[in-house]
C-alpha cells in the first residue's frame, strides 16, 4: 500500500515545497521558511499528522503496474506508473510523494538537492536556443518553456579504488639522409602501464525512462552538495525511484573507469608518438568498491516538432544545459550558397592573378 | 680606232688600276683608307686570313686603318663601337689606327692606335699580349706587315689555347639588348646569315625589352633537352635586366638520338609562354626545322614568340566551375562545422570527473619493440639553385 505526503504549513496550512533559493522548505503562499528538521518537529508539537496523511491507494492494475491516488487537498486523482514517486495533483497543483516508493531497501542513500530554481532553468534553455544560428525560428517560438519541470532521477553511485593494467600502442620515428635519399624510419612498440587510482561517486542511470546518454551530459554533478536522503527535498518536483538495479548499471560504469585508467597512464608515455591505449587488453580490477543509490536535480522539458522528439535537460546543480536542436535545412542550404559565392569568386580571382 | 680613243681608254684603265687598290682595301674584317697603299691581293689575303679565324675559331678579330672617326669622340669610343656594330658583340678583338692630317705617315709612333679586346677575351688577350700587338704594329715597315703580323699572332694564340678559345667562344658578354643573341657550335648557319638572324632577334628583344636567344649544338652532354636548355641559360648568364628576362631556342642536331628543340623561359616571361603556348608557337618553327629551313625557322621563332611577350594570359576555362567546386566543399564543411553546436547530447568517454587526483600511483612500466619499417625517397635533383625558369622542348 503506497501513502501520499503531503507536507503543509503550520502557519497558513499551505503546501509546503523545496525552495532551492534559499535550499530550505518554504510556504510559497505565505512565504515561511522552514529547516527540514524544523518542519518535521513543527509537526510532531502540534501532533498533526494531518500533513501525513495516509491515503489508500484508490485502484493499481496489475499489467501495466499504473497506480491511481486521491489528492487529499482537492480529491482530484493522481495517475503514477510503478515508479513514480513524487508529483503534484493536476487539478489543484498541491506537490505528493509516493511514500512507500522511498521505503525499505527502496530508500536512496543521498540526494542532491536542486540549486537552480525554474526561472534560471527557462533563462538558460531560452540562451541554449535562442544563440544557435541554424534553429528554426518556429522551434524557438514554439517549445512549451513553461512546460519544464524538475526531475529527481535516480542514480548509482559506484566508488571503488582500482588497479589498472593497461597497454598502449606507440611509435618512434627516426629521419636521416645521405646524398641521395631521405630515411624515414617508424618503429612500433607495445607500452605496458601498471598503476592505481580510485574512484568515487561515478553516477550511472538508474531509471530506464530516462535517456542514459542525456543523463551523462548533464555531468558532471558534485557530490559533495549531496545530503542525506528526505522526502521533503522531493516536494514541488516530479522523481522515480529506480527500476535498473546496480548489477545491471555496473558494466557501464566499468567501461567508463577502463576509459579513465586508459586516459590516466597515458601521460607516462612520453617519447613516443601517435600513442593509443587498447581497449581489449586493458584489464582493471575494482577493490573495496561501493554502490550508493542517490537522486540527482535534473530539470526536463519534452517537446516535439515535425513529429521528431526533442527532449532538454539541465543539470539542477551546475546549470549545464544539453539538449539537440532542429536543423533549419533552408538556413543551412542559403548559408552553403553564400559562402560558395563568396569561396568560389575569391578562388577564380586569385587564379586570374597568378595567371598574370 | 684613233690613237685619241686608245688614250682615253688606257687612261681609264689606268685610273680604274689604281683605284682598285682603294676599293679592293676594304674587306669584312680589315679596312684601310684611302691613303693606305696596299694591294687589294694583299688586303683579300688579311681578310680571308680574318675569316679563317672567324671559322675555326668563331672568333672576330678586325683591323682597321682609318683616317676619319666620324661623330666619336675619340678613337676608344669609335673601335668600340664599330666593333659591335660588325660583331654584334661576339668575343673578340679589334685593332683601329686613327691617322688624322697631323700624323707623319712614314713615323707610327705619332698615330693614335687602339685595342679593344671584349671582357670575355681578355682570358687570352692578357695585358702582355695586347702590348705584343702594339709593339708587332710599331715595329713593322708596312701596314700590310703589320696586319699580317697581327692575324699571325692571333691564329697562333688561338691555336695553341684551343680549350680557352673555346671558352672564349661560349662566354656571353654582359647581357644587354643587341649582344650576340645566336651562337652555332655546327656551322649549320653561315656567318652572314647568322649576321642577319642576329639583327633580326636583336630588333625584336629591343622592342620587347627582353632577350631572345638561339643556340645551336650537336650535343646536349647527356643531359635532357630542357636541362641542357636551362644549364646553357644559366650558364652564359643570359638575360636582360636584373631578372635576366629572356627566352631561349636550342637546336640540337644528335645523330643518335634525333634532333630536338627545347625554348627555356626566364622566370621573368614564363607567364608568357605556358608550355601549352610554346608548344603552339613552335609548331610552325619546328616544321621549319624539320624542313632544314633553318634561316625561317629562327626567323619565325623570333616572329611568334616576340608578339606572345607581353600577353597576359588569364586562367584556363576549367578554373571557373572548379573554383566554384572547391568554394561549395569548402562552404559545405564550414557550415557543417558550424551546425555541429546543435548536437549536445553525448555520452561520456569516461569517469574523468570521478577519479581522485591525489590517489594517482604510477606502477611498473615496460615498453616491448614491435616492429620497424624504413621508408626512403629520392631527393629531387636541381640543376641551379637559381634556376626558376622553365624548359618545354619536342623532335622534329
Amino acid at each position: 500500500m503506497s501513502d501520499l505526503l503531503e507536507y503543509k504549513c503550520p502557519c497558513c496550512g499551505g503546501a509546503v515545497e523545496f525552495n532551492s533559493a534559499v535550499q530550505r522548505m518554504k510556504c510559497p503562499f505565505c512565504d515561511t521558511e522552514f529547516d527540514i528538521d524544523e518542519l518535521k518537529a513543527a509537526q510532531e508539537d502540534l501532533g498533526n499528522t494531518a500533513s501525513e496523511k495516509e491515503t489508500e491507494v484508490k485502484s493499481v492494475d496489475e499489467a501495466t503496474g499504473m497506480a491511481v491516488y486521491v489528492c487529499q487537498s482537492c480529491g482530484g486523482e493522481i495517475i503514477g506508473d510503478g515508479t513514480t514517486a513524487a508529483s503534484s495533483c493536476p487539478y489543484c497543483g498541491n506537490p505528493v510523494v509516493m511514500k512507500g516508493q522511498f521505503s525499505g531497501d527502496l530508500r536512496p542513500d543521498l540526494v542532491i538537492p536542486f540549486k537552480l530554481d525554474k526561472k534560471a532553468a527557462k533563462e538558460a534553455l531560452k540562451k541554449h536556443i535562442g544563440t544557435k544560428k541554424f534553429v528554426p525560428k518556429i522551434f524557438k517560438d514554439e517549445n512549451h518553456i513553461d512546460e519544464i519541470k524538475g526531475v529527481y532521477v535516480p542514480e548509482w553511485l559506484f566508488s571503488a579504488d582500482v588497479d589498472a593494467d593497461v597497454v598502449y600502442k606507440g611509435q618512434k620515428v627516426r629521419e636521416w639522409s645521405d646524398s641521395e635519399f631521405d630515411y624515414v624510419e617508424t618503429s612500433c612498440y607495445d607500452l605496458f602501464r601498471n598503476g592505481k587510482f580510485s574512484v568515487d561517486g561515478l553516477p550511472v542511470d538508474g531509471s530506464s525512462k530516462m535517456d542514459d546518454t542525456l543523463m551523462e551530459a548533464v555531468e558532471p554533478f558534485d557530490i559533495k552538495d549531496a545530503v542525506e536522503f528526505s522526502t521533503a527535498y522531493l516536494a514541488g518536483y516530479v522523481a522515480d525511484r529506480y527500476d535498473v538495479d546496480s548489477e545491471q548499471s555496473k558494466a557501464r560504469a566499468e567501461e567508463r573507469i577502463t576509459q579513465s585508467a586508459i586516459d590516466t597512464f597515458m601521460k607516462t608515455t612520453n617519447g613516443y608518438e601517435n600513442v593509443s591505449g587498447i581497449e581489449d587488453r586493458t584489464r582493471i580490477e575494482l577493490k573495496n568498491s561501493s554502490c550508493r543509490y542517490a537522486l540527482y536535480p535534473v530539470w526536463l522539458l519534452n517537446t516535439s516538432w515535425k513529429g521528431e522528439k526533442f527532449t532538454f535537460a539541465m543539470n539542477g546543480q551546475t546549470g549545464k544545459i544539453v539538449g539537440d536542436l532542429p536543423l533549419d535545412k533552408n538556413a543551412f542550404w542559403k548559408s552553403v550558397g553564400v559562402l560558395t559565392a563568396i569561396l568560389g569568386s575569391a578562388i577564380y580571382a586569385i587564379a586570374w592573378l597568378i595567371a598574370r | 680606232m684613233t690613237k685619241k680613243t686608245v688614250a682615253l681608254i688606257s687612261a681609264v684603265l689606268i685610273c680604274l688600276m689604281l683605284c682598285v687598290p682603294a676599293l679592293a682595301a676594304n674587306g669584312t674584317y680589315v679596312s684601310f683608307f684611302d691613303g693606305i697603299n696596299i694591294k687589294d691581293t694583299q688586303a683579300a689575303e688579311l681578310d680571308r686570313m680574318a675569316r679563317d679565324i672567324r671559322t675555326k675559331y668563331d672568333f672576330p678579330a678586325y683591323y682597321f686603318i682609318v683616317d676619319d672617326i666620324g661623330n666619336n669622340s675619340d678613337i676608344y669610343e669609335y673601335t668600340k663601337s664599330i666593333y659591335n656594330e660588325k660583331s654584334a658583340g661576339m668575343s673578340g678583338v679589334c685593332f683601329v689606327a686613327y691617322l688624322n692630317d697631323d700624323v707623319d705617315y712614314t713615323d707610327y709612333s705619332s698615330e693614335q692606335t687602339y685595342l679593344y679586346v671584349t671582357d670575355g677575351a681578355k682570358v687570352l688577350f692578357t695585358e702582355e699580349v695586347q702590348q705584343a700587338v702594339y709593339d708587332g704594329y710599331d715595329n713593322a715597315s708596312t701596314y700590310y706587315d703589320s696586319a699580317k703580323e697581327y692575324y699571325n699572332s692571333i691564329s697562333a694564340l688561338l691555336d695553341r689555347n684551343s680549350d680557352k678559345a673555346a671558352q672564349i667562344v661560349e662566354a656571353g658578354e654582359t647581357a644587354e639588348i643587341g649582344t650576340a643573341l645566336i651562337k652555332d657550335k655546327t656551322g649549320t648557319v653561315s656567318t652572314v646569315q647568322r649576321e642577319k638572324l642576329n639583327e633580326k632577334l636583336t630588333a625584336v628583344s629591343n622592342e620587347c625589352k627582353c632577350n631572345f636567344y638561339v643556340a645551336i649544338t650537336d650535343s646536349l652532354d647527356g643531359m635532357t633537352s630542357d636541362d641542357y636548355a636551362a644549364k646553357y641559360y644559366n650558364d652564359n648568364k643570359y638575360g636582360f635586366g636584373d631578372k635576366k628576362d629572356g627566352v631561349l631556342l636550342l637546336i640540337c642536331f644528335d645523330k643518335e638520338n634525333g634532333n630536338s628543340w627545347a625554348v627555356y623561359r626566364s622566370e621573368g616571361v614564363k607567364k608568357f609562354y605556358s608550355d601549352a603556348t610554346t608548344k603552339k608557337l613552335m609548331k610552325p618553327v619546328a616544321k621549319k626545322l624539320g624542313a632544314k629551313d633553318y634561316t625561317g625557322a629562327v626567323e619565325l621563332y623570333a616572329d611568334n614568340f616576340s608578339a606572345q611577350y607581353g600577353k597576359h594570359g588569364s586562367p584556363a576555362i576549367y578554373w571557373l566551375p572548379l573554383s566554384f567546386l572547391i568554394g561549395f566543399a569548402i562552404a559545405f564543411i564550414v557550415t557543417k562545422i558550424r551546425t555541429g553546436n546543435l548536437k549536445s547530447v553525448v555520452a561520456q568517454r569516461s569517469a574523468g570527473s570521478y577519479v581522485k587526483e591525489d590517489s594517482i600511483v604510477e606502477g611498473k612500466s615496460n615498453d616491448v619493440f614491435i616492429s620497424s619499417d624504413v621508408k626512403r625517397t629520392a631527393k629531387a635533383s636541381s640543376n641551379s639553385s637559381d634556376d626558376k625558369g622553365s624548359s618545354t622542348s619536342g623532335k622534329f
